[in-house]
């Protein structure tokens, strides 16, 4: 009896145990629920540390939440990772983190070839602590837009080659859009007055744009706007469907408006810039 | 969502701190570590010793008024559809036009079907068109009583926004979005700056408007107060710190780059009900590991209340 008693109780146990895995596999593939978001910010760099990516990145998150949406990771400093930008062929693991969510946020440093973290994870050590646009493949799985709010990596040209040789191409893979700059970022919130620390988070903003509703693309140029000084440059990313004249990034958030499939092999690119 | 290992890592990672704390208290030892040498590359300005704050008076708008202003400025008919009052914004669409006025002054008009890159320009328009449409807006607004009494608005310059297609064969197609026409905001000579310091008019094919941006503050010299010199402001910046986040152990040395005395205009949303003046402070740190860091910040140039 008391072996029966054990053999069920394992049962029991690898049950669960498969159960909870199969939950985490499917979340990871769950392109029908659209409606997970995760963030990771930086602000502990050693040699040019930033202040405010945690108020950015973690507003867009909270706002999110109150709307609906599913929080699923909000990593920052030491626990944001490279790795979980990095596609498996190079030693990643986006398919655990940011290709599991639907809309994702990065806040830290960055140039036109890469984003950059404060601590070494890099899989295969051809890049440590950033994440190089060779070693981003999005969309496979999950997400579908992504902000990279950082200087810079939506630049037009660069000694690497134009932004569609850098991030479009290379890296869209079901991805609809990113987000981000052309020029330098500020890293700022949106200052209500300076003197007296009262401030509003760009990233909550930017989903109260969005709930408006206004697609996802224009938001974020009302958000850079309002946000940024007028020496900085916005930028957007997208897939354009050229049979419909569909630009990815004039989808809305979901529950508010259209949200275009898709497109896993793209054959053409849009990308814009706009004057803060 | 903590990662595994961290939640032991971050127990013992408090534990030195706070056994580090108590040494340093028991020793006598303060922060932050002074002893940042400022060093000024710019020329700093000629600042009179007092100078006017601001206070920013709501606009007397009301829905009559608000319709009013989409009319007769921007041509929006807010009969279609009654307008939205929200977070102190009255809000009048027609179609895919739409009107924010914010009761602070600050006006949004934005046709939604031309801007946020829906145009693609075959030809951009003239720029002396667009300058002397944007002009022409600002008059009416003028007319409407909406001009800042207070405050200068000129022309600053012209930009576009542009958008660029790519394709599988290797074919690249750039396009202007819109022209835009940039005016710069003061007040008896001194700039304001900041996110509430923007007047921007958008054109599109044949400079028809398809965007205005304006922080039209309703402002009144309250009173003239002392002000810092620049030399005490760069002691100020000292003691303040260079902004974003930099922790003064990081740096031994900072180069002072430009200083320009401003009127700090916040977020046109905002709460604040002064405009005061303020150093805008550009520069670069050198660190103690040798590397170095721009850095820009903001001292207030009059005593705070």
């Amino acid at each position: 009896m008391a072996k029966v008693m054990a053999l069920m109780v394992c049962f029991v146990l690898l049950c669960c145990f498969s159960l909870n895995f199969v939950n985490i596999t499917i979340a990871g593939n769950d392109d029908a629920d659209q409606k997970e978001v995760g963030v990771e910010w930086v602000e502990n760099y050693s040699s040019d540390p930033l202040k405010w990516t945690s108020e950015a990145a973690e507003g867009f998150y909270s706002r999110l939440g109150e709307i609906g949406w599913t929080k699923r990771f909000d990593f920052g400093d030491d626990l944001a990772w490279e790795s979980d930008f990095e596609k498996s062929a190079v030693g990643g693991s986006d398919y655990l983190y940011i290709d599991t969510v639907d809309f994702a946020w990065f806040g830290g440093h960055g140039d036109s070839a890469e984003f950059m973290f404060s601590t070494n994870h890099d899989g295969d050590g051809a890049y440590p602590c950033v994440v190089h646009y060779t070693e981003a493949s999005w969309g496979d799985l999950d997400l579908e837009w992504v902000v990279i709010s950082a200087c810079q990596v939506l630049q037009w040209q660069a000694p690497l080659g134009n932004v569609f040789d850098r991030w479009a191409w290379p890296v869209f893979k079901g991805l609809h859009a990113i987000f981000g700059f052309d020029s330098n970022a500020s890293d700022q919130p949106i200052w209500t007055d300076p003197f007296h620390l009262t401030w509003e988070s760009p990233g909550k903003r930017f989903v109260d744009y969005m709930a408006v509703p206004y697609t996802i693309g224009e938001s974020w140029q009302r958000t850079t706007i309002d946000w940024q000084p007028s020496d900085n440059w916005g930028a957007a990313l997208a897939v354009c469907d050229t049979a419909t004249n569909f630009y990815q990034w004039d989808d809305y958030l979901p529950g508010y408006g259209y949200v275009s499939p898709d497109v896993d092999s793209p054959t053409s690119f849009v990308w814009r810039n706009w004057q803060c | 969502m903590l990662r595994r290992g961290y939640v032991s890592k971050v127990l013992f990672i408090s534990a030195v701190a706070i056994l580090v704390a108590v040494l340093v208290i028991a020793s006598g030892v303060l922060f932050p570590q002074k002893g940042v040498t400022v060093v000024a590359e710019a020329t700093l300005p000629d600042v009179p010793g007092e100078m006017e704050v601001l206070k920013t008076a709501p606009w007397d708008m009301d829905e009559k008024r608000a319709l009013n202003v989409a009319a007769e400025v921007f041509e929006v008919n807010g009969t279609a559809s009654k307008p939205e009052f929200i977070n102190d914004t009255w809000r009048i669409v027609e179609g895919t036009r739409e009107v924010w006025v914010h009761k602070c002054g600050a006006i949004k008009y934005f046709d939604n079907s031309k801007m946020w890159g829906r145009t693609l320009l075959k030809e951009p328009p003239a720029l002396n068109a667009c300058i002397a449409a944007a002009e022409q807006l600002l008059e009416k607004l003028k007319a409407n009583g909406l001009m800042p009494e207070g405050l200068n608005i000129s022309f600053s310059d012209v930009a576009n926004d542009t958008m660029i297609f790519a394709f599988k064969n290797g074919t690249i197609s750039t396009y202007l979005n819109n022209v835009h026409v940039n005016f710069a905001l003061s007040y008896k000579g001194v700039p304001l700056w900041g996110p509430g310091a923007k007047v921007r008019v958008y054109f599109g094919e044949e400079a028809e408007i398809i965007g205005f941006i304006g922080n039209l503050w309703n402002v009144k010299a309250v009173e003239a107060v002392h002000t810092l010199t620049p030399n005490e402001a760069l002691e100020k910046l000292k003691e303040i710190g260079f902004g974003d986040g930099i922790p003064d152990s990081v740096v031994s040395e900072a180069i002072v780059k430009s200083v320009e005395l401003v009127y700090f205009a916040p977020s046109p949303e905002a709460e604040s009900t002064h405009i005061i003046p303020a150093y805008h402070i550009k520069g670069m740190l050198i660190c103690r590991d040798g590397g170095t860091v721009n850095f820009e910040q903001t001292v207030p140039a009059v005593p705070l209340r």
